[in-house]
């Protein structure tokens, strides 16, 4: 199916991108990387009669690091944070997660803007991002807001950027110390989608004791969330025991679980409990190897 | 794609069997409602342009609510054209008896064909349970003002 | 009908069109431009048969509007052969008989193309992950694989005659560091 008619603007800055935002309204929709929202305009699920493009801005494009913290645009592809030499190096979960994302051809349209912005209860980023505690900038006729990634993801495919506001770009504190992050999903093996997928962060203290661990986890319910009950068994803890165990049986508790043709709800919960404890494995085993991050799926 | 759930209203069951059979609250209460005419039999006409987060579904075939055992279960089927697409569906609803209060169980299928299928199924039923929480909420908010107004 | 004008080098030649808003870059380069070698398989963005080069990456063209390749360098099955001599890849896949039907092939290429400029020498593992996004009904794939390698034997890097300006030439839209 062809999409239905729009008017096609291409702004240059983000000021003018905000402006016909806001003198269009609700009609209007601004196209990032296009892989989530143009497949939906093609079913005519959303009809927006403006859209206001934003790959013409290359303020909203790059990676940009400072005072132990990394920015990235939200129009950054999945592509370029994949291939980032320079997040490779400060935090490597970033780029294995991208390359986790759909196929190649996703990767190079597809934006982490985007991908948070759309709220799929699919989406990778969603989960990374929390369990990074991501700072979101949002950028609307009334001027500049922060978002924590805790407050942003609201329901099904619905995120806290009110429709004539733009995410501009995401920061991240790079965690330091004996820091371990993972990301680990079960993929559809059609899209890539994660069926479910658990992004998990544990710090150590020198006695190997976790004195702070954020765990978040997205497919299973309608939106992605932190695992708050488990996090909270892990602190204090030394990670070996039954700790990881406990705190992997506890981590789907308050998600109302999905299913799907693919995968039922009942197998849903299962895969939590079992991808929260090999995200958690493997963000130990970075956290003592001094590797620093691991990512992987399996299909 | 099946979709089952429960929903409690803070009111007794005949109430509840009656705000949930009725046509003024049915056409309050489903999701953006262009057209709801009953036709005879419990078949009504329908068109509902049902919508999240900026993005809306069209449904336009017949809602058809059969086989009540009032207070206690009713069938609900529906058939007809969903966004380019062809869905029929077919639910069971269960009312009991918690006292002053109900507890509403829906268990469905539904069957849908077309692109949306192939691509939107992985959410469809989100969305759908979503939809039918919202007209849960809403339902319980017309028995509430159904009991004031005969309270007064 | 709004149109918009739109200015693109498809294989090598400088296009201008006025087109609507909504028309899909594959449906320019089909209907508009006649080059029907870029297939439309899914036309919901999962099969990749109407994989082209945008600026340099493989793009699913049913997922990208016309209006936004604009000033852009495209380069599709048809320009891949030079002076009438197969490219590399499509030897490849000639040679180690890597169709059958043939519909998923120029994605296929295409996307093969865009894996072997940023990696000469992949691995069967990273061939089989840079095709993720290309569906094949016929072959099971091992045959696509081979075609790939045969390819990274065979001097891929001798780049299309058409498409020589584009490494220069590419923007930096999305800031894609390769
Ligand atoms: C075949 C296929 C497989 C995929 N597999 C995966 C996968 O494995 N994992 C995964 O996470 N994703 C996957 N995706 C989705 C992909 O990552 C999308 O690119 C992403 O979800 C949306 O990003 P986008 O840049 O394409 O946004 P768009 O589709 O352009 O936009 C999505 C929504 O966000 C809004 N929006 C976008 N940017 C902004 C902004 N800066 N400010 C305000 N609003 C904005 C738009 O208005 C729109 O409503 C897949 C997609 C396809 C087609
Ligand atoms: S036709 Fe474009 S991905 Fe299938
Ligand atoms: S050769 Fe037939 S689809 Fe690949």
């Amino acid at each position: 199916m062809i999409t239905e008619a729009f008017e096609f603007h291409t702004p240059e800055d983000v000021q003018s991108a905000v402006a016909l935002l806001s003198e269009h309204g609700p009609e209007a929709k601004v196209l990032a990387g296009g892989h989530s929202l143009v497949p939906l305009m093609r079913l005519r699920l959303t009809t927006p009669s403006v859209i206001v493009d934003l790959n013409r801005i290359p303020q909203l494009c790059g990676i940009t690091t400072e005072n132990g913290s990394i920015t990235i645009g939200a129009m950054t592809t999945h592509a370029t944070i994949e291939h980032s030499a320079e997040l490779k190096a400060m935090l490597p979960v970033l780029p294995a997660a991208a390359t986790l994302i759909g196929d190649p051809m996703v990767r190079n349209r597809g934006t982490i803007g985007g991908s948070l912005v759309h709220a799929d209860p699919a989406g990778d980023w969603p989960a990374v991002a929390l369990a990074l505690d991501t700072q979101l900038q949002l950028v609307g006729p009334h001027g500049e807001r922060t978002v924590r990634a805790d407050d942003f993801f609201v329901d099904l495919l619905t995120s806290a950027v009110e429709p004539d506001e733009i995410l501009t770009n995401i920061t991240i504190p790079v965690p330091t110390g004996r820091v371990g992050i993972s990301y680990q999903k079960f993929a559809h093996p059609a899209s890539g989608y994660a069926v479910t997928g658990v992004a998990a962060m544990v710090m150590l203290d020198d006695a190997d004791v976790c004195i702070d661990s954020r765990i978040a986890i997205t497919g299973a319910g309608a939106m992605a969330v932190r695992a708050a009950e488990s996090e909270a068994m892990l602190r204090g803890t030394d990670l070996n025991g039954g700790s990881i165990d406990h705190a992997a049986e506890a981590a789907g508790s308050g998600i109302d679980f999905l299913g799907d043709i693919y995968a039922s709800e009942e197998y849903r919960e299962q895969l939590v409990r079992v991808y929260t404890k090999r995200s958690l494995i493997a963000a130990l085993r970075a956290a003592t190897s001094g590797h620093g991050a691991e990512a992987a799926k399996t299909i | 794609m099946k979709l089952t759930g429960n929903y409690t209203m803070k009111a007794p069951r005949a109430v509840v069997f009656d705000t949930l059979m009725s046509v003024d609250a049915l056409r309050s209460c489903l999701p953006g409602v262009e057209k709801f005419e009953h036709t005879g039999d419990g078949r009504y006409e329908t068109r509902l342009r049902a919508g999240l987060a900026g993005v809306k579904g069209e449904f336009a075939g017949t809602i058809t609510l059969r086989d009540p055992v009032p207070p206690d279960s009713y069938t609900l089927a529906m058939e007809g054209n969903f966004s380019g697409g062809f869905v029929s569906g077919l639910g069971s609803i269960r009312l009991e008896d918690l006292g002053a209060q109900t507890r509403v169980e829906y268990s469905g299928d539904a069957q849908v064909s077309g692109p949306l299928a192939s691509v939107g199924q992985r959410l469809m039923a989100p969305a759908a349970k979503m939809v039918v929480g919202k007209f849960f909420r809403c339902m319980e908010a017309q028995i509430e003002s159904r009991t004031n107004a005969a309270g007064r | 009908m709004v149109t918009y004008p739109i200015t693109m080098t498809v294989n090598g030649t400088d296009r201008t069109d006025a087109v609507e808003g909504r028309l899909l870059l594959v449906d320019y380069l089909r209907n508009v431009l006649g080059l029907t070698g870029t297939h439309v398989g899914c036309n919901t963005s999962q099969c990749g048969a109407c994989t082209v080069l945008l600026n340099d990456q493989a793009v699913k063209s049913c997922t990208v509007f016309a209006v936004q390749a604009s000033g852009g360098i495209v380069l599709t099955i048809e320009g891949m052969a030079t002076d009438g001599k197969l490219h590399p890849l499509q030897q490849g896949f000639w040679e180690e008989h890597g169709l059958q039907c043939g519909f998923c092939t120029p994605g296929m290429i295409l996307s093969s193309y865009d894996l072997l400029k940023h990696n000469p020498d992949p691995s069967e593992v990273e061939i089989r992950h840079a095709l993720e996004g290309n569906l094949c009904r016929c072959t099971g794939y091992q045959n696509i694989v081979k075609a790939v390698q045969y390819a990274a034997r065979n001097g891929v890097l001798s780049v299309p005659a058409e498409e020589s300006a584009q490494t220069v030439g590419a923007q930096e839209e999305n800031g894609v560091a390769g």
